[in-house]
């Protein structure tokens, strides 16, 4: 039943045609040198390590001992690079699983991996991780609903209503700013290599910086002091967030346009901004407005997490309540829970929006 | 064709709006928030200055009313085609123009949803006066930072930011691994062609379960408990890391899962015909085609995540935002040690700038094989783009594939 | 009209896309261009208005002598010189009449375009070429819902709106089937003899060449190697042309209803005519 060929048939082509095609055999040469790369990571690893458990070797004339982890992760590379020679994976293939074990190696522990994992039941059973956990899945709604932020006269509602205008008015304007600076960035509509290419790197450079780092930036700039730093910085915070993804984004979708609407611009007389209007703008509509829609998602999640520095809106209650956990868990809880909701609700709606217009 | 009604219904509306909104802000809600207050009162503004807007027009419109109904016999005649009667000369012809009702009123409460939200957020544009000065002072002091001779003190700043923004990279890669081990096989579950029904609906319920919590509820509320917070060593990293795990999970799962409802159905048949079973069909039909695609999905996550990886810093969940956020980082010192975040500042863009580079030439190099880069010739200036010798107008497809375009 | 004298094209990798051109159209002229691909046809279409600059010689249009570097004299030579497309190259998600003001550009000012409020007199001129390629009635449909000629005739529309002395054609019928070419490539001879308008327009279809063309131009390499009335154009010199002996494919339009496989070996180019008519027919009757 099966479609391979009988045997009898193998062996009676092989004999008419000697001559079967071997599958290629990767480079030795190459393989050496990633055995190589092995061995560095492996003296990095051994010369970083923290960890000094050692296992021994005894071989009866003398005693081999190498440090645990180091040695276990060589192994693991060489295993690789065996697995890939045995699959005949061309260099460059092996050398990316290399590059993938070397450095999952170096980050797992760089963030202390093993430790945690082994560490997790101990937490579960004392301390006050269950206390914590419990408190989280017992939300004070009471709280979210009728109390104030501390200290003030705003309740608690009227910070989600901040959140939600923080984030609508930054997506607004940084989606816009975001569209010119694409076209810019563009070399199908920019006006010359130079420009596009300055905007490009700015670009680069504005969306290196994490929100929370313009967040901070901005509060100073502003000139507040003090926690509460007041809607703007938060606004300007999430404005360059989103100016960074739209114009990445977008910038993708317009050297991807067709380009002959843009030649049969250039051809009939239009100048540059004129073809930009006409030929790139509607072509590349669909995918602003739905980027538009994804970036607004993505404020409300990030203005939640930007009061944590200590701009207006929920984060801010948030920071707040996590810094006064020891009072209990459940309004961090319903703050949570709640935020989970609001993002549900406005995934709903953007993907409602969405329909409609696509 | 009247759109008198129209103009009627959206007056009515936007003097409903308007007046709803007034009433709200002396509602008892206005008297104890004042987001609420302002954003009503905005939306009162929004809302009535388009009701003006629509007067005026609907006072227009009500003045040529007599012209129109001329027009409409005028036209309903000569549709007629009766001999002898008038008929329609090379206007008449043309198409009236549609009006793009739902699209003008969407765009209208764009606007006044914008002016309301904008007077809701209560920003104080008078902040935009001071704020020159001060940006130019702080970035010189930054800049005075990054561009001098490090000294004792600026060389441990130095040493502190590098390692921060490691640990950063090193919380994104394992949080990418983790949402990379998971979402293969769920990715594979929710794609319809390749899961039935009983399996595909749970598992799109779960992702979009997973893709509706935002990362800090992930952090704060399982994994700072379980792992820890803090340095690295007390487990602030980890943390961090299986937020960003688990977040990722979501997006990573749909996105492969997408990849593989566009694979070419062909070889799936063939693999099918020739009495292959489910794993082998995935395995010898699915994986080589998809495989790139979803390499290239997994790295595009693993720059997101060290983006994202900065806020869980600022929560406690170690990293970059750990370092720079208040209160035991550097905006939480007074005063501000300006050449210190100007360092890390500097950091953080060339390592992230330089991880996107490697990451965007792994991706390019996995998708489009050994060339090399094309050449992006085309477009901008013109003379340099028509370098093909064959003069054949249709442009190269597409350029590269925007493989990982998130949703 | 348009004069080459001695134009050179050299690309930036070096391929010499026109050698040493020498030409002269003169007013109300349809001239054909035909030849192999790669021989330079669509190069020379695009240096007449400078999306190709040409790097050596003179090139005239008009009165006015092509100059790629400067980009405002350039820019008001291509509002006198449309241009139409093999892929029509309208602007899919926008409405026909906004396809066609697209050819009133260098006449509009920015800002108007910007928010997309057209004078009353460009929307005139607009709506007037429509009506000369006959499809005003759908002037508010979207670009991309039409078919395949009526985008062709859009195309030609939003050239009229520049009010053009010159038309340049690259394949405009290349993307068409067989009825349909011709109805376009009618429609565009027939306008370009009401106005007097100058057409210059590349071929692959030998047949089309002959009936709608007053003049043939065939080039090889980059050079000019015929140039003369249609009469004259024999299948001896368009063999020169092709430095091959005619084949089916020669005249057969690329999208044609039959497969060449269906015809008995050794065909001749009128075998290949009676079937691509046939199955046109066929196609109109469905």
């Amino acid at each position: 039943m099966t479609a391979v060929a009988e045997p009898t048939t193998t062996t009676s082509s092989s004999t008419t045609t000697p001559q079967r095609p071997q599958p290629p055999k990767p480079p030795l040469r190459a393989y050496l040198g990633l055995v190589l790369i092995a061995v560095a990571a492996f003296a990095f690893f051994w010369w970083t390590r923290e960890d000094t458990s050692v296992l021994f070797l005894p071989l009866g004339f003398t005693t081999l001992w190498a440090p645990q982890w180091p040695l276990i992760g060589f192994l693991v590379m060489l295993a690789v690079l065996g697995f890939c020679w045995f699959t005949r994976t061309g260099p460059m293939g092996a050398l990316g699983a290399l590059s993938v074990v070397i450095v999952t190696y170096w980050a797992g522990s760089n963030i202390y991996f093993l430790d945690r994992i082994v560490d997790v039941p101990g937490r579960l059973t004392g301390g006050n991780t269950r206390d914590q956990l419990i408190g989280y899945f017992n939300p004070d709604w009471q709280y979210l609903l009728f109390s104030n932020v501390a200290g003030t006269s705003r309740p608690i509602w009227g910070e989600w209503l901040i959140t939600l205008c923080m984030a609508v008015v930054a997506t607004i304007v940084g989606c816009f700013i975001g569209l010119l600076l694409a076209m810019a960035a563009s070399p199908v509509s920019s006006p010359n290599k130079a420009t596009s290419q300055t905007i490009k790197a700015a670009n680069s450079v504005i969306r290196s910086i994490p929100d929370v780092a313009w967040a901070l930036l901005f509060a100073v700039f502003i000139g507040s002091t003090a926690y509460g730093y007041g809607a703007l910085a938060a606004v300007l915070a999430l404005i360059m967030f989103n100016i960074g993804i739209v114009a990445k984004l977008l910038g993708e979708s317009i050297d991807a346009i067709p380009l002959g609407p843009i030649e049969a611009a250039d051809a009939s007389g239009a100048n540059l901004l004129q073809r930009d209007r006409v030929a790139v703008l509607p072509a590349v509509m669909p995918s602003f407005i739905s980027y538009s829609l994804y970036v607004f998602e993505l404020n409300i999640r990030a203005s939640a997490a930007l009061g944590v520095v200590g701009v207006a809106g929920i984060g801010g209650e948030l920071s707040r309540q996590i810094n006064r956990m020891s009072q209990g868990y459940e309004n961090v809880g319903a703050i949570l829970w709640a935020l989970v909701l609001v993002v549900l609700l406005v995934d709903l709606l953007s993907l409602w929006i969405r329909r409609k217009l696509l | 064709m009247s759109y008198g009604y129209k103009i009627v219904v959206g007056l009515t509306g936007a003097v409903l709006v308007a007046a709803a909104a007034v009433l709200l802000t002396g509602a008892p809600a206005s008297s104890t928030s004042d987001v609420f207050y302002r954003s009503m009162w905005g939306l009162a503004a929004g809302a009535g200055v388009v009701a003006l807007g629509l007067a005026v027009y609907g006072l227009a419109y009500a003045a040529t009313g007599k012209q129109r109904a001329q027009e409409a016999v005028r036209q309903s005649a000569g549709s007629t085609q009766r001999p002898g009667q008038y008929t329609p000369d090379r206007l008449d012809m043309r198409p009236v123009k549609p009006v793009k009702f739902w699209y003008n009123l969407a765009l209208i409460s764009v606007a006044v949803i914008f002016v309301s939200s904008a007077a809701g957020t209560g920003m104080e544009l008078r902040a935009f006066l001071d704020m020159p000065a001060r940006m130019w002072e702080f970035s010189t002091a930054m800049a005075s930072g990054v561009f001098q001779v490090p000294d004792e003190e600026l060389q441990s700043a130095w040493g502190s930011a590098f390692d921060a923004m490691l640990e950063s990279v090193a919380i994104a890669w394992i949080g990418t691994l983790v949402g990379a081990v998971f979402s293969l096989p769920c990715g594979i579950l929710a794609a319809r062609n390749m899961s039935t029904l009983s399996v595909y609906i749970p598992m799109r319920f779960i992702l979009s379960i997973i893709r509706a919590v935002p990362e800090i509820v992930f952090a704060v509320a399982i994994f700072i408990p379980l792992l820890g917070v803090g340095a690295a060593e007390r487990g602030g990293a980890m943390a961090g890391a299986f937020a960003l795990g688990i977040s990722s999970i979501g997006t990573l799962s749909k996105l492969i899962s997408e990849a593989i409802e566009g694979v070419d159905p062909g070889p799936l048949e063939a693999s099918r015909a020739s009495g292959a079973t489910h794993a082998q069909m995935i395995r010898w039909a699915v994986l080589p085609q998809v495989l790139p695609e979803v390499l290239a999905i997994w790295l595009y996550r693993f720059e997101v995540n060290i983006r994202a990886s900065a806020i869980l810093g600022a929560l406690g969940a170690g990293g970059i935002g750990r370092l720079i956020s208040p209160p035991n980082g550097l905006f939480g010192q007074r005063p501000y040690p300006w050449e210190e975040i100007g360092i890390t500042l500097f950091v953080i863009i060339v390592i992230t700038m330089a991880v996107d580079q490697i990451s965007a030439f792994v991706r390019h190099r996995v998708i489009h094989g050994k060339r090399v880069r094309q050449k992006k010739s085309r477009g901008g200036g013109g003379p340099a783009r028509r370098g093909d010798p064959a003069g054949d107008p249709a442009p190269d497809e597409g350029g590269p594939k925007a493989a990982a375009v998130p949703v | 009209m348009i004069k080459f004298e001695n134009v050179d094209v050299v690309y930036p990798n070096g391929f010499k896309g026109l050698d040493d051109v020498n030409l002269n159209i003169s007013q109300g002229e349809f001239v054909a261009i035909i030849g192999l691909s790669g021989a330079g046809k669509s190069t020379l279409i695009r240096a007449v208005n400078g999306l190709v600059p040409y790097t050596a010689g003179v090139l005239t249009v008009g009165e006015t002598v092509v100059d790629p570097k400067n980009k405002s004299k350039l820019r008001k030579l291509r509002s006198k010189v449309g241009m139409i497309f093999q892929q029509f190259n309208n602007v899919g998600r926008i409405s026909v009449l906004n396809n066609v003001l697209i050819g009133r550009s260098a006449v509009t000012p920015t800002w108007r375009s910007l928010i997309g409020w057209y004078s009353e007199a460009d929307k005139e001129v607009a709506f007037q070429s429509l009506e000369r390629v006959g499809i005003v009635e759908k002037a508010y449909d979207r670009a991309s819902s039409l078919s395949g000629g009526q985008q062709q005739r859009v195309a030609i529309a939003r050239v009229l709106a520049q009010d053009p002395e010159v038309i340049l054609a690259d394949e405009p019928v290349a993307s068409l089937d067989p009825p349909t070419a011709r109805k376009v490539l009618g429609d565009l001879r027939r306008i370009q003899q009401d106005l007097g308008i100058t057409c210059i327009v590349n071929m692959h279809h030998l047949d089309l060449a002959r009936d709608y063309a007053d003049r043939i131009i065939g080039m090889r390499a980059g050079q000019v190697v015929f140039d003369g009335r249609t009469e004259e154009a024999t299948d001896a010199v368009i063999e020169d042309v092709y430095q091959r002996s005619l084949t089916a494919e020669d005249v057969a339009s690329l999208d044609a209803p039959i497969s060449l496989d269906d015809l008995p070996e050794g065909a001749t180019v009128e075998d290949l005519e009676e079937a691509v008519a046939a199955a046109g027919d066929a196609d109109g009757k469905r």
